[in-house]
């Protein structure tokens, strides 16, 4: 140890970095044998501290977690309406896009009329029932259609199930690409700061600025114009744009997160071991943003699902006869299903309400428990 | 590279005329106008092996000092030498590359840990990256640096949460031995800390610098630590070093005014010792706008006319005994009508700085 | 590498974990509901068992029922504060001296802090109350000529109210011996604030930053000074602010938090604490984040301080510096039992607990020289599931067979002086020999 430090030459000390040195273990053994043995003394002393046993990091999160009843009726939702979607489809005698030819139902249509009495101009409707129709188009419920057929024959219970399928995966999929996003720019510029930070977040200016119903309103007729109205890919390329202008939120959270945390001791400290940039990234800043990133993403699941229902309300998100809560809910939008026919819309009303309530749930249960100030 | 032919044990570490200065306020197009001296003209030497004690309240500057030291903070102006190298010249790379030789130890053990990293990995990760231990021997490694440290070996998987602040200040100082570090700054390692578990850990210290040859400097706002620890005191107040010298010399020959305030202020658990206490007035002044002349006149007792304009020279009053004040300056003694005059237009003078 | 069957050890199973919350919820349960009763005052007025007393804490527990187990955090802790004195309570970290000084302002984090058991008993102005719960004023009199006393009637023939000293309401006041531990929350709404006041650990987070310093006092002023006018409530503030050794009051009544020093906020803290004469002021670590230069100016400010308003200090503190310079009585404690109590000369010149000897000890001095510190081994214990020996015996270095058995009980060394030790089990008289290392 002595000669070693003694004679110091750069040159030397740089190839250290390189050529791990051999003396170590053995070096140090006789070091620790030189020093005065504290260990009986810890010993003593640990009787009292290691008897009392701790709560793991995760055990403490789960146990705040599940001490709140709302957050575990939302996961229990959430589970629920997945088992829904992704394995009731398994149980349904009926396809997403197979109509029921089986029997024909009467359809009834409907249409606005004006008519004068008296001088006086009163608004009815008239009401036609078609009897040829070969399909068991708009049947009530039955033990055949739990909730009915919807305007072409489809089984309404199956094409929610599926339309789960598409609601919850685009969710997912979205919010996984936008924090993906979001982390690495806003800690790109959370990290660097200075030039890099500033056009960062810039763009993040601008893309906040951009209204996003009509981008999508646009959107939708351009690609319809395109020749994509019936592929299931106008509703990919919508999503891709949602994606593209919806990790700004993530950015702004987490460049935030990473300037606090880049100002406390343990990154001076790791800046001071001379860590690679790498290692102070991954391995000391981001583990500490993974919390409020599940909880930004939980909450923004919620918010997702929402568009996609906008999106489908406003008939500009996945081809008609693609079963999603949000084309499903569109029924709602013509006024003879919306007043005859509750059972065609209610059923996604009610699921994209479960869904986003139990995410908001989980999200602030996931909040309260990361937070490491709860005392409760 | 800037080598120095002198090295010498004596100047292990060097700091010469170091001033850190951050900038507080920008004017409209962004260029600084206004600066907080947080480190003004700070120079001493170390000897290799022994420890600096830096005694101050907070915002004198000390823990910037310190970071300024290890190039935490970029330096405003000044030079640091180490082992006779300008290390205060080398690029961010090359110094990064030093880094292993010269630790810190932090005053929060509670912030300055990886939450969510384990005990092991804390203290062993910059080792593997700087090639000091290779994958198969990092356990072992560790595991004997945290016994020299009084930490048990199944705590390596644990994480910091789980520990009280003694054990983690432990974990601070196996993270920084397990460098093999020549030079440690100890910002305020103990301040944290309850009485019982600072006396482990000042032990702690005392007999790895002792057994390992580490040279310290030891910052801290509890005069009764830096004198248990330290073989030469220096005492900062608002950025500048206003007494320097050997432990002995410092507490025993008190010279500055601001020196005696600071050891009579600290009470003493002894209830038959009433001490005749200096009490300072007011408080400290902000360092963005330091008073005129010597700064420390605004609560100095022993203040004169000339304090308020002129700034004293930090000069050795005996030899390895530095200070700056006027009460020791024979030129003013001399003559303090002529002084006056001769320094009225003149700002600070620091050029010397401690040779021994 | 370590272990799985160590890590299984060390923390907490499934199970273990639910058996806990399960008692604990029970137990938080029991004691919030006992908290919501209603309590009628004979309930909590008692007696003093010594009338020189100010408070008197008698075998106090406060609990922490926490996720990891119940934490003993006060664990039968029996002192008393003597009027116009200045009682220190020193201990390390998480002994229980915080939660001591909370459970006396009624402030334990509730729900999962709650005072299992005990009283702390305080002497106070309690408002008298007719029979429909309302506070009684004292009307002004006159003496008419047939030489009785009469109401004296303002213009509108109303009876005119007494103002007292501090220009508020005089209300009829009766002097009451209350058990704060057993008291209802509106009630000990009176008693805080008015009767006890307490100066935080820390100035920068304990004033608000968005009111005036002015604001903040006033504010304390009228909500416990009841009908007192506005200009008398700036008055007070301002003659308080001075009393506190504020150069310039006005200026600084004026002015916002942040822009005062640490020193200056803990003296805007002090003067809140005094704004309505307070019997007790129960100061946490006042000085622990200030400055030593700081520090001797707040331990002198509150010196004369207690010498002007006659009241008791309760100071709370791990400096064995400031408690030989304030103290009058001082209690130690550690992991939330009081071990050794008496005079602060009885402490410091004579102390008898290994762990008293010991904390003096291990704290370098500047006066002395030493080579090696002295230190007491090992870590303070987490005090969930204590055992039911001397809680110091591990990291004892005069620790006896004995000392593996009950917990020690308290010698009484001298009149004034306790130890819960077994080493002087048999000096139940004044101390034959002078325990000093």
């Amino acid at each position: 140890m002595e000669e070693n430090k003694n004679e110091f030459n750069p040159e030397i000390q740089a190839e250290a970095a390189e050529v791990p040195e051999i003396r170590l273990e053995a070096e140090m053994e006789e070091e620790i044998k030189a020093l005065p043995q504290k260990e009986g003394d810890d010993l003593h002393g640990e009787n009292l501290g290691d008897r009392v046993k701790a709560l793991s990091p995760g055990a403490t999160v789960a146990k705040r977690f599940f001490r709140s009843k709302l957050s575990v009726i939302g996961l229990v939702t959430i589970i629920l309406l997945f088992v829904f979607a992704f394995i009731g489809p398994l149980f349904s005698p009926w396809g997403e896009t197979d109509p029921d030819n089986t029997k024909s139902t009467p359809q009834i249509t409907g249409d606005i009329f004006s008519y004068e009495v008296d001088g006086e101009t009163y608004d009815g409707y008239s009401i036609t029932y078609d009897w040829n129709s070969s399909l068991n188009k708009l049947d009530g419920v039955s033990a055949q259609h739990w909730m009915g057929t919807d305007n072409s024959g489809y089984d309404i219970m199956t094409r929610l199930m599926y339309g789960g399928r598409v609601s919850l995966t685009i969710g997912f999929v979205v919010i996984i690409l936008e924090t993906l996003l979001g982390v690495i720019l806003g800690g790109i510029a959370g990290y660097f700061g200075g030039i890099v930070d500033s056009i960062i977040m810039r763009i993040v200016d601008l893309l906040s600025c951009i209204p996003t119903i009509p981008l999508m309103l646009i959107l939708g007729t351009a690609l319809n114009s395109l020749g994509f109205d019936s592929s299931i890919w106008k509703l990919y390329i919508i999503m891709a744009v949602l994606c593209l202008i919806g990790w700004v939120g993530t950015a702004r959270l987490v460049r935030g997160q990473i300037l606090s945390l880049r100002e406390q001791e343990f990154m001076l400290a790791a800046k001071c071991s001379g860590l690679s940039t790498r290692s102070k990234i991954f391995k000391h800043l981001l583990p500490n943003v993974i919390p409020q990133l599940i909880v930004s993403m939980s909450l923004g699941l919620g918010s997702v699902i929402l568009m996609e229902a906008t999106l489908g309300f406003l008939g500009i998100g996945a081809p008609v006869q693609t079963a999603t809560w949000g084309n499903m809910i569109n029924f709602a939008s013509q006024f003879q299903y919306r007043q005859f026919y509750p059972n065609m819309w209610l059923g996604s009303g009610i699921c994209i309400t479960l869904a986003i309530l139990a995410f908001n749930f989980v999200g602030d249960g996931l909040r309260d428990a990361f937070d490491p100030k709860m005392k409760r | 590279m800037a080598e120095n032919p002198e090295y010498t044990s004596q100047s292990f570490l060097e700091v010469r005329n170091l001033c850190k200065h951050f900038v507080v306020g920008k004017d409209f197009f962004g260029r600084p106008n206004a600066w907080l001296k947080a480190v003004d003209n700070v120079s001493f030497k170390i000897e290799k092996g022994k420890t600096l004690g830096i005694v101050g309240e907070s915002g004198c500057g000390k823990t910037t000092m310190g970071r300024t030291i290890l190039r935490l903070h970029d330096i405003t102006s000044g030079e640091v030498w180490f082992k006779g190298e300008k290390v205060s010249a080398l690029s961010n790379r090359e110094f990064d590359k030093r880094r292993p030789n010269m630790q810190m130890i932090f005053q929060d053990p509670y912030a300055s840990l990886s939450p969510r990293l384990t005990v092991g990995e804390i203290i062993g990760e910059a080792a593997r990256q700087h090639g000091l231990v290779d994958k198969k021997g990092f356990y072992d490694y560790v595991i004997g640096v945290m016994k020299m440290c009084g930490l048990q070996p199944h705590y390596f998987e644990r994480y910091p949460h789980e520990f009280s602040g003694g054990q983690r200040q432990r974990i601070c100082i196996a993270r920084a031995l397990a460098l093999k570090p020549e030079l440690v700054v100890c910002d305020e390692p103990v301040s944290a800390l309850d009485v019982s578990i600072q006396a482990q850990i000042i032990n702690m210290l005392i007999e790895l610098r002792n057994t390992l040859g580490l040279t310290y400097v030891f910052i801290s706002h509890d005069l009764s630590v830096v004198k248990h620890i330290s073989d030469e005191v220096g005492v900062m107040y608002l950025g500048s070093l206003v007494e320097y010298g050997s432990k002995h010399d410092i507490f025993n020959n008190t010279l500055h005014p601001y020196t005696k305030a600071l050891f009579s202020a600290v009470p003493v658990p002894n209830v038959h010792y009433k001490m005749n206490r200096v009490i300072l007035k007011g408080d400290i002044p902000s360092p963005v706008n330091p008073p005129s002349g010597c700064k420390f006149h605004t609560r100095c007792d022993s203040c004169m006319s000339v304090c308020e304009k002129v700034a004293p020279e930090y000069r050795e009053v005996t030899p390895g005994h530095f200070c700056a004040c006027h009460l020791y300056d024979p030129e003013y003694l001399a003559d303090p009508v002529g002084y006056k005059a001769a320094y009225s237009n003149a700002d600070a003078t620091f050029a010397s700085y401690p040779k021994q | 590498m370590a272990d799985k069957s160590d890590k299984k050890q060390h923390y907490i199973s499934h199970r273990e974990s639910r058996q806990i919350a399960k008692e604990n919820s029970k137990a938080i349960r029991t004691y919030e509901k006992a908290k919501k009763r209603r309590v009628r005052p004979e309930e909590y007025v008692t007696e003093m068992k010594d009338p020189n007393n100010v408070v008197e804490f008698e075998d106090l527990h406060t609990y922490f029922f926490s996720d990891a187990g119940t934490v003993k955090a006060v664990n039968g802790v029996t002192f008393s504060v003597p009027a116009g004195s200045t009682v220190g309570v020193v201990g390390e970290s998480g002994c229980g001296k915080s939660v001591t000084s909370l459970s006396l302002m009624r402030l334990v984090q509730a729900p999962s802090g709650q005072i299992v058991s005990g009283s702390i008993r305080f002497r106070a102005d309690m408002f008298k109350r007719d029979s429909r719960g309302r506070k009684i004023p004292v009307y002004e009199t006159e003496t008419d000529e047939n030489g009785n006393e009469i109401p004296k009637l303002d213009e509108h023939g109303k009876k005119i109210v007494k103002t007292n000293e501090l220009g508020g309401t005089m209300y009829e006041m009766e002097r009451q011996v209350v058990d704060i531990a057993k008291m209802p929350t509106d009630a000990m709404r009176t008693i805080r604030g008015r009767e006890i006041s307490m100066i935080f650990q820390e100035p920068m987070t304990s004033l608000n930053p968005v009111f005036t310093i002015g604001n903040q006092l006033d504010e304390v002023g009228k909500l416990h000074i009841e009908g007192i006018s506005k200009e008398r409530v700036k008055a007070r503030s301002i003659e308080m602010l001075k009393l506190v050794g504020i150069a310039d009051p006005e200026g600084v009544y004026k002015k916002y938090p942040h822009e005062l020093s640490g020193g200056m906020r803990q003296r805007v803290m002090i003067a809140i604490a005094l704004l309505c004469n307070p019997k007790l002021i129960v100061a946490d670590e006042p000085t622990t984040a200030l400055d030593v230069t700081i520090q001797a100016q707040i331990l002198d400010l509150l010196r004369e301080i207690k010498g002007k308003i006659n009241g008791s200090i309760m100071l709370i503190t791990h400096d064995l510096g400031v408690v030989a310079e304030m103290a009058d009585y001082v209690v130690v404690m550690y992991a939330g039992k009081v071990i050794e109590m008496g005079t602060a000369e009885d402490i410091f010149d004579r102390p008898l607990h290994p762990y008293t000897i010991g904390l003096q000890k291990s704290k370098p001095t500047v006066e002395q020289e030493s080579d090696e510190l002295y230190c007491i081994p090992g870590f303070v214990p987490n005090p969930i599931n204590m055992p039911n020996y001397c809680y110091f015996r591990d990291r004892c270095d005069k620790c006896m067979e004995k000392c593996s058995g009950e917990y020690p009980g308290y010698v009484q060394v001298t009149p004034t002086h306790k130890v819960a030790c077994y080493l002087y089990e048999d000096k139940n008289e004044p101390a034959k020999e002078e325990a000093n290392g």
